[in-house]
């Protein structure tokens, strides 16, 4: 089971802890609904279509109001604090959340104390909060954008707005600056990379390069880096190796951007519709590249375990 | 009470010999007010500098905004009457973050899309309505995105007015390029 | 027409994809699905019910479970 945390951008938003479903362009929770648009909605309606297509149950949801002054946030972080120790989810990915060292210690703190450590995923202000309070290794993975990537190379910069200007986002600097984050100590298990490539990367290096379709307008479009966050968590919530999940879910999103015909103009909700599709191409090519491979049990509980 | 009360001024622990003893930080309770502060001294003609805190005030998302100690009068005054109160002054005791001040520049087809920082802005070169934004982490992208996007440059909210963070004004620095690059 | 997916050994997503490819090869019919852990008989479940099929039986068999799905 997998669980979602972020802020949707709407000031009287509750706080709500529940089930999350996706009916026409509105993700529903708890009896509030959210238009899908780039942030935690597309996040979560992305991991909702993916989850559908691999049989998944509807993915968990934390979420709560905030426009930027970070009261939700910090009702949200203290709720977290309370409760999550109590679930037992396996994965969880905290998104769109306002970046506070002290608050985010406290809910990592609760998670490492719990009995079965969930697998734990980061991006937006999560992953910057991660990062800024020295803990990015206690994660399984991120998915920063190549700007994110140079701001986690930069063990001084405490948010990508203060990145250092020598620390340059540029696509042939990728190998570079992951390896820059590792030796800081900033940057998790795994990253996920994207950009105008996308890189699978590990301590060792990196592990995958995905370029595939290549849509110059998905830059643009806001929430296409939300999409591939939630379907990585959709696939890592099946108990896939988290490389592996990675993997694919560059390839699946760069198809279902390409699938919705790209501008620079085009909104989301578009991109997440064609997701499904994209999943099954992408896993047909798998299968007739790879053949299917069988696991044993024991392989299969272990690869779920970190 | 005066102005000057509601401040002490804290001594720097472990001073360095290159402490900049004329050069002093405005702290605010958050991003949004050092945004209002900043305009409210820049339209005085105060040259100041909106800067990242020094490890010892960071909490999250920061900014600060530097002055020069000797001008700390005036300018608490300027800000009084601005109605937004710093909540402390302290000096300048180690070397400010810089933010960042390279943009990119994107044509996208009859699309144009500005980077500033980890913030992207896409406008339609014909119409110049805003038809994207992307980047971003904070809370207030996805609401500045809301506000903004499907409306002219010329009528849409600036971040700067209804923005909160960081990432907020990274938008705004590149909401300002794109006015630059697309003003007759 | 009846067919059998033998998706036991197979660790997550692979019995849901499985499933999914073999409806997309018959298209309509019955197909008998084995599995032999509880995550794999409800997704496969799930993803099977996603597509318009039916789930019409779900029996224990050996240490998983025999699940026929179907569609006219």
């Amino acid at each position: 089971m997998l669980a979602l945390v972020g802020t949707v951008p709407h000031r009287d938003f509750p706080l709500v802890d529940s089930e999350v479903s996706l009916h026409d362009d509105e993700v529903c929770i708890q009896g509030e609904q959210v238009t899908v648009n780039r942030g935690t909605p597309a996040l979560l309606a992305a991991t909702i279509k993916a989850g559908e297509f691999l049989g998944q149950p509807a993915p968990h949801g934390y979420l709560v109001g905030d426009i930027g002054l970070g009261d939700g946030s910090r009702r949200l972080y203290e709720y977290l604090i309370q409760h999550l120790g109590e679930s037992d989810f396996q994965a969880i990915t905290f998104h769109y959340m306002q970046p506070d060292i002290g608050c985010h210690n406290r809910v990592l703190f609760v998670m490492e104390q719990m009995s079965e450590r969930p697998i734990l995923i980061a991006d937006a202000g999560s992953m910057y909060a991660a990062k800024m309070s020295g803990k990015a290794m206690a994660y399984d993975l991120f998915t920063p954008d190549i700007g994110e990537l140079a701001f986690l190379a930069d063990e001084e910069a405490p948010h990508p707005f203060y990145t250092r200007g020598f620390i340059l986002h540029e696509e042939n600097r990728v190998p570079e600056l992951i390896a820059r984050a590792y030796a800081h100590k900033n940057a998790p298990q795994n990253l996920l990379v994207k950009g105008e490539q996308d890189y699978v990367a590990n301590q060792e290096g990196i592990q995958a390069t995905i370029n595939h379709p290549m849509d110059e307008a998905m830059e643009a479009i806001g929430g296409t880096g939300d999409t591939l966050t939630g379907i990585v968590s959709a696939l890592i919530s099946t108990g896939m190796e988290i490389g592996e999940a990675a993997t694919i879910a560059a390839r699946a999103n760069r198809l279902a951007g390409h699938y919705a015909e790209p501008t620079a103009a085009t909104q989301v909700m578009e991109i997440v519709s064609h997701i499904p599709k994209a999943l099954e191409d992408v896993f047909c090519e798998k299968n007739r590249g790879e053949g299917w491979q069988k696991l044993s049990q024991k392989e299969s509980a272990a690869s779920a375990l970190k | 009470m005066s102005v000057l009360g509601l401040f002490k001024r804290k001594q720097p622990k472990g001073s360095s010999p290159d402490q900049r003893r004329d050069r002093g930080i405005l702290v605010f309770e958050n991003t949004s007010e050092v945004i209002r502060a900043e305009t409210a001294l820049k339209k005085e003609g105060w040259k100041i500098r909106v800067m990242g805190p020094p490890p010892e005030v960071r909490s999250g998302c920061d900014l600060v905004i530097e002055i020069p100690l000797i001008e700390e009068l005036s300018i608490l005054r300027t800000l009084q009457a601005a109605d937004v109160t710093p909540k402390d002054i302290v000096p300048v005791s180690s070397p400010l973050l810089r933010p960042v001040d390279l943009f990119q520049t994107k044509e996208l087809g009859r699309y144009l899309m500005i980077r500033a920082a980890n913030m992207k802005l896409t406008i339609d070169k014909r119409t110049l309505t805003i038809v994207n934004v992307s980047g971003g982490g904070c809370p207030d992208v996805p609401y500045l995105a809301q506000e903004m996007v499907g409306k002219p440059l010329a009528d849409a909210p600036s971040p700067r007015e209804i923005g909160h963070t960081l990432c907020g004004y990274a938008l705004q620095l590149a909401y300002e390029e794109v006015k630059r690059q697309c003003s007759p | 027409m009846n067919t059998t997916v033998d998706a036991r050994g197979f660790s997550c997503p692979q019995p849901v994809l499985m499933t999914l490819d073999e409806i997309t090869k018959v298209d309509t019919g019955e197909i008998v699905v084995l599995v032999d852990t509880d995550t794999s008989k409800e997704n496969v479940s799930r993803a099977a019910t996603s597509k318009g099929w039916q789930v019409k039986d779900v029996q224990e068999e050996g240490e998983g479970y025999r699940i026929t799905i179907s569609k006219d």
